[in-house]
């Protein structure tokens, strides 16, 4: 019996091992990751007053890409040796402009962990867009966040995608 | 004859009290929008109320249109012969006056019971003098808690000069059968505003009247059950010169030969300018 108990207790060891995880590799680079050429895949609208309300979801956010026109726009995000932000380009032929101005230099809050790019303008125009996730940069995957304010609080938002 | 006079007399007394009735406050509330659950601090501006500019204490007569009162605190009192002293405003210097609530607290009911409208009275505890010891009927308008839908909508329903605005319209909620039956459906809009002078705009249409049904910029698109929409960039949309404020929007819902059209005409606001 005292065997057999033995036996059992290593049986459940041996299958309470996991697999190792595969080596999680060098930090990502966020700054890095988000320099590079930036296709435009949707834009979502969101009326902040409407989700604040928990109002159905048709009321709460609409898919603008084909309706505003938003179906050839690139941004190029230029960075120099060290990976740090350096220049821009917004390249819509067609497109509605997202950051009403053409080119300019880009910079961010926190180089480790930006959560804000800030665009600039040869005129000193100021732009800023909020890094809505992480999630997907390392795959190619950018989404940023305008929002617009009345008293203090959101009223409009909009969800750019892009993808590498 | 005597009994004629004495109702000529008794019309005019009544109206000369009226017009006692002070009609020049100003009402702001902070926030400016709210709904039925939101704390809301309602300012009133007397100081052109002479009246009621001399006052120590100035009450608030509060009530929904055709719904409850302060049930909360206990009613509003006696509005000739004493307020409520729950209702007592807060002075705020200069002739304003203030008072803080939160309307499905203060009326205990939901929000559906107090509607869209608030009315209320600053007024002296006791009233009825026919001295200016009033206001006349003054009113708030309250944002829904609850989506209600409606024949036209905007989305997003509140927005500002840059931003991007889609018009629908619901055949299925429309008030004129005509427009129910439509297969195409087109917009007649136009916006006002003020140049880079500050000069009002006046109507500024995006086409003619005569011309919408030639301007494929106006026609609606069929998304399906009887829903149809207009998106536009409101900061390009309309023919204004550069430098131009857009303060309002307004469209009406037709037909291509302006045959039929919408039983109303729909305006917005512009609420900001970021």
């Amino acid at each position: 019996m005292k065997r057999i108990s033995i036996l059992l207790l290593m049986i459940t060891a041996l299958l309470g091992c996991r697999e190792e995880f595969d080596d999680i590799g060098e930090p990502f680079d966020k700054a890095s990751g988000i320099s590079g050429t930036w296709t435009l895949s949707s834009v979502t609208q969101n009326d902040e007053e409407a989700i604040s309300k928990g109002f159905p979801l048709f009321v709460q956010s609409l898919d603008i890409t084909a309706r505003a026109g938003f179906t050839d726009y690139t941004l190029v995000l230029n960075q120099n040796e060290d990976g740090a932000p350096t220049t821009f380009e917004e390249q819509n032929t067609s497109a509605p402009s997202i950051l009403g101005m053409s080119s300019g230099i880009w910079v961010l809050d926190d180089p480790d962990v930006p959560e804000r790019i800030t665009f600039i303008s040869d005129n000193d125009e100021q732009f800023e867009l909020i890094i809505s996730t992480y999630i997907g940069l390392n795959e190619g995957q950018l989404s940023l966040k305008l929002t617009r304010f009345a008293d203090e609080k959101p009223v409009v938002s909009y969800i750019y995608n892009f993808e590498k | 004859m005597k009994k004629f006079l004495i109702l000529i007399i008794f019309l005019v007394g009544s109206i000369g009290l009226q017009a006692q009735n002070c009609d020049q406050a100003i009402v702001t509330t902070e926030p400016a929008a709210f709904t039925a659950e939101d704390e809301v601090k309602l300012l009133v501006d007397l100081s052109a109320c002479t009246y009621l500019a001399s006052l120590d204490e100035v009450y608030i007569w509060i009530f929904v249109p055709g719904g409850p009162g302060p049930d909360a605190v206990g009613g509003n009192g006696d509005f000739c012969n004493g307020s409520n002293p729950e209702l007592l405003m807060t002075d705020e210097g200069d002739g304003v006056w203030s008072f803080t609530f939160t309307p499905t607290e203060l009326f205990d009911a939901t929000p559906a019971e107090i509607g869209s409208q608030i009315g209320f009275i600053p007024k002296e505890f006791a009233a009825c003098q026919g001295i200016g010891d009033q206001t006349v009927d003054l009113f708030l308008t309250v944002d829904p808690s609850e989506f209600i839908p409606t024949e036209s909508r905007t989305f997003p329903s509140k927005f500002g000069q840059k931003d991007f605005v889609t018009l629908y319209f619901d055949q299925n909620l429309a008030d004129n059968q005509g427009m129910a039956d439509l297969d195409e459906i087109y917009v007649y809009t136009w916006a006002n505003g003020t140049d880079a002078s500050g000069a009002s705009i006046g109507d500024v249409a995006k086409a003619e009247w005569t011309e919408v049904g030639n301007t494929t910029e106006l026609m609606m698109t069929n998304e399906g059950d009887g829903v149809y929409s207009l998106t536009f960039d409101l900061d390009t949309f309309y023919p204004v010169e550069e430098g131009t404020t857009i303060t309002q929007i307004n469209y009406i819902y037709r037909n291509a030969e302006g045959t039929v059209q919408s039983a109303n005409y729909s305006s917005q606001l512009i609420e900001f300018d970021n």
